[in-house]
């Protein structure tokens, strides 16, 4: 998945805004919340949270964390996996697995119900599946179903949709065929693409099927109502059919993007219950302010930002150079004191919990050795090295990046670095262009996890087939290809674990891309708000187990 | 007169077709597209997205296939990035939300502005006057984005007032945004109000009503106002247009769900067809405005008629 775009959104915007303003105050001393509330339930579970506007609520279509916000609530699938990384069934009782890892069976749980009334069976899979595989339905996770049989072919127009790989056997039982033995596809069917549908609301109502009043969903919240721009209700959902949430009501705001300091604004003035990220204006003020102290959550997310290297411009086919590059940069500062946001230093491209990462083998922080890697390549004092361009997309936080990258190589290893900066569209656009590809030399990226799965990782990101995609230009290793291939197969998940850790070590020792730090996420939470947590992937906000505290 | 207004209601129509056309080949040669995004959209989706909104068909036609569209069915077409709603929705929506604030914003700008205005004009060279002048240049310079956020900090957050900090559905979301919006349009109406008063109370015709031995108020108020306001009608037109179109800063502000907010947001989303929408929108409110206005000059200035 990408980088989220919202934050960088946000802290453009916020620059020209009330960061300005609000920033050259000085914090005011308000009377302060009792910092442990009184104890017991309130009587009225109620949340107030803060949303944008979700570019649509259909489960087959979202790519973006806010869209998940509210689905997640909405909607349910076969499985699902904790922190842990333990599956559990939730509408799939139990499930088989052929031998050959080719044929999942799965076998749904009696008594469970669309928010109408209807009971969800094998067909709504087996239909919203061929639906959101159809090209038509231009759904931009489709490539999430691709291991399943005939997906791909469907998926660029050379095969009928009916002929997907999956078939309701009967109401309650599911068999999906996969085109070859995929170990990550039980990771694949706890994700949104893959829940099922309600066919009646989608084929009568069309686009519009997700407003209020015309949407049915089945999990534990259903839509009570949703006013553009302005706030999205969800209550309990008391048909639900498996454990019920404690809360009663969960009322988004709508903020325009980008509107942080807002977000924070309302906070304080006890409009919302959760403020999600704090705008890096904010900071200083809010970690010294000793009232919002226990108020501040911290979260990993399952992602890495990093710097993309074209792998195709000569001076940079040199592992050695790529190395230096990255040892020479100072993660801990760049995160605290440039860019202000909370994260982890990256060693490794890999973020925690995906398998075969081991941090501990790549290059680590070292301006000597980084020097003594460009006299090594021919660059001493990185003389007769070219200027190098890093190119960003609009954004403070990148321009912030570029200037440390600017004078941090300049400094250490005597690289000069001009900096290109573009706005959004156009610099997608233009990384795709064949001329980009050969004329660049450094840029911005990241990648978050869209699920927790080595194969999201190493082959999505790293296999030579991804070349030209979206990070990996002009790298190739054919041993890795091979370890990554085989791995993305292997059902033995021991010996899963062993090829991944050669792909890791392979990385490590080319380094085809600069890692810079793992994302995290910093929340304000109310003291009476219990169990407020998000999900490592795409930072969504599971509401099933809040509940509020009396005040 | 009727003919005199016949005749600009028609002449929207080759200025909205100027906007058209501008507006269309702007946003064809504007770099990145509504489906460049980081993971690249397949091929074959691309086609089929294409194909769904007419993209794939050559410039020209797209061009007047929109254009019989709006002509024929009003239809300004779906929008990209929400695709649970059309552009009609989206301007059904929100943009009598823009009218509602815009319009209490100016009523309030025009009731104070222009008694201010008088104030400073009678007053001139006063303490009064000093007083109102700075605030007024006050207004008239600093921008919405700062406004709103500082009365946010100091009214809210500082001295503790019960407004909410933005949001929309009660009296109490207006009252930041109406003041934030009302400020800037009240300095200008004030300062034009006041420079128009200074001239027109020199004139001879109010040393005349003066010599009659009529009573200042009613000099000032039947003789002066009427013909001080000429100019600041002008403005105020132009001002009021501006207004209820929404303001991007006051709505990103305060999160209200008006529609200025989408003239910048469907660029950055390259989504044509809200921006496309948006633009003949706020074109044809701008011209109607200039059209009332004018009208507006023949009723107060017996000089003005039109044939």
């Amino acid at each position: 998945m990408r980088e989220f775009n919202r934050r960088e959104f946000l802290v453009g915007m916020t620059g020209t805004g009330l960061a300005v303003v609000l920033a050259a105050c000085t914090p005011t001393q308000q009377p302060t919340q009792p910092s442990q509330p009184a104890g017991g339930l309130a009587k009225e579970q109620v949340i107030r949270i803060p949303l944008t506007e979700p570019p649509t609520l259909d489960p087959g279509l979202a790519t973006d964390t806010v869209s998940l916000d509210v689905i997640v609530q909405l909607f349910d699938g076969l499985v699902g996996f904790d922190d842990a990384g333990n599956i559990f069934g939730i509408h799939a009782e139990k499930w088989d697995v052929s031998s050959d890892g080719i044929t999942y069976t799965f076998y749904l749980r009696p008594g469970i119900k669309w928010s109408n009334g209807r009971p969800i069976t094998a067909q709504d899979y087996e239909w919203a599946w061929k639906r959101n595989i159809d090209p038509k339905t231009a759904s931009d996770y489709a490539t999430t179903l691709f291991p399943i049989k005939n997906a791909q072919a469907i998926h660029e127009g050379k095969a009928n949709p009916q002929t997907l790989g999956v078939r309701a056997r009967d109401d309650r039982t599911l068999e999906v065929t996969l085109e070859a033995p995929a170990a990550y596809f039980l990771r694949l069917a706890s994700t949104w693409t893959m829940f099922p549908l309600p066919r009646e609301a989608i084929e009568k109502y069309g686009d519009k099927w997700t407003e209020a009043g015309n949407i049915v969903t089945n999990g534990a919240f259903k839509m009570s109502s949703w006013r553009h721009q302005q706030e999205i209700v969800l209550e309990r959902n008391e048909d639900y059919w498996g454990k019920k949430p404690t809360l009663q009501r969960a009322v988004y705001r709508i903020f325009p993007e980008g509107a942080e300091e807002q977000v924070l604004a309302a906070y304080e003035n006890d409009e919302l219950d959760v403020a999600r990220g704090i705008p890096p204006a904010q900071v200083d003020r809010i970690l010294n302010d000793p009232k919002f102290k226990d108020q501040i959550k911290i979260f990993d997310q399952s992602g890495t930002m990093f710097i993309a290297v074209n792998n195709r411009r000569p001076h940079l086919r040199d592992p050695r150079v790529r190395k230096a590059l990255g040892m020479t940069l100072e993660r801990q500062v760049l995160i605290d004191r440039v860019l202000k946001v909370v994260a982890k230093p990256a060693y490794s491209l890999q973020p925690p919990g995906i398998m075969g990462r081991n941090p501990d083998i790549w290059p680590k922080e070292d301006v000597e050795a980084a020097r003594r890697l460009m006299a090594d390549a021919g660059y001493p004092n990185g003389q007769g090295f070219p200027e190098i361009t890093f190119t960003y997309n609009t954004s403070a936080a990148w321009k912030a990046l570029g200037e440390y990258l600017q004078q941090r190589w300049q400094q250490t290893l005597g690289i000069k670095v001009k900096l290109q900066e573009m706005e959004w569209r156009v610099f997608l656009q233009w990384r795709r262009t064949p001329e980009a590809s050969q004329t660049y030399d450094v840029y911005r990226g990241g990648w978050l996890s869209d699920y927790e799965d080595p194969n999201n990782w190493y082959n999505v990101l790293w296999d030579s087939a991804e070349d030209p995609g979206v990070f990996n230009l002009g790298w190739k290793n054919p041993d890795y290809d091979r370890i990554v291939r085989q791995a993305r197969a292997e059902l033995d998940q021991q010996k899963r674990a062993q090829l991944y850790a050669q792909a890791e070590k392979i990385l490590a020792d080319e380094y085809p891309a600069i890692p810079v730090y793992h994302y995290g996420a910093r929340h304000l939470v109310k003291p009476w708000v219990k169990n407020w947590t998000i999900s490592r992937i795409l930072g969504f906000a599971p509401l099933r187990d809040v509940q509020i505290l009396a005040r | 007169m009727w003919k005199y207004a016949l005749k600009r209601v028609l002449l929207l129509i080759p200025t909205l077709l100027a906007v058209y056309t501008l507006v269309f080949i702007l946003f064809h040669l504007t770099p990145g597209g509504p489906w460049d995004k980081e993971r690249p959209v397949p091929e074959s989706v691309q086609e089929y997205l294409n194909a769904k909104y007419g993209l794939d068909k050559p410039l020209w036609q797209q061009y007047v296939d929109y254009l019989i569209g709006v002509v024929t069915r009003l239809d300004l077409g779906p929008s990209y990035k929400y695709t649970h709603l059309t552009v009609r929705d989206i301007i059904g929506q929100f943009f009598p939300n823009s009218i509602q604030v815009g319009l209490i914003a100016m009523a309030i700008a025009v009731t104070l502005g222009i008694t201010l205005g008088i104030l400073s004009a009678i007053k001139q060279n006063t303490f009064l006057d000093y007083v109102l002048m700075f605030f007024a240049i006050f207004g008239a310079t600093v921008p919405t984005f700062v406004v709103g956020p500082l009365l946010v900090w100091l009214l809210i957050l500082t001295l503790g007032v019960g407004l909410p900090t933005g949001g929309w559905g009660t009296p109490r979301h207006l009252v930041l945004p109406v003041i934030t919006l009302a400020l800037g349009p009240m300095a200008v109406l004030a300062r034009y109000t006041r420079a128009s008063m200074l001239e027109v109370i020199r004139a001879d015709y109010i040393r005349t009503a003066r010599a009659k031995g009529l009573p200042e108020g009613v000099v000032i108020v039947r003789h002066a106002l009427k013909n001080a306001l000429i100019p600041v009608i002008t403005v105020a037109g132009v001002i009021l247009a501006v207004v209820i179109t929404g303001s991007f800063y006051v709505e990103f502000i305060f999160s209200i769900p008006g529609i200025g907010q989408y003239f910048v947001t469907s660029v950055s989303n390259r989504d044509y067809p809200v921006l496309m929408g948006v633009s003949l929108l706020f074109a044809t409110v701008i011209a109607l405005m200039n059209l009332i206005v004018d009208l507006a000059y023949g009723f107060l200035d017996p000089r003005i008629r039109y044939q």
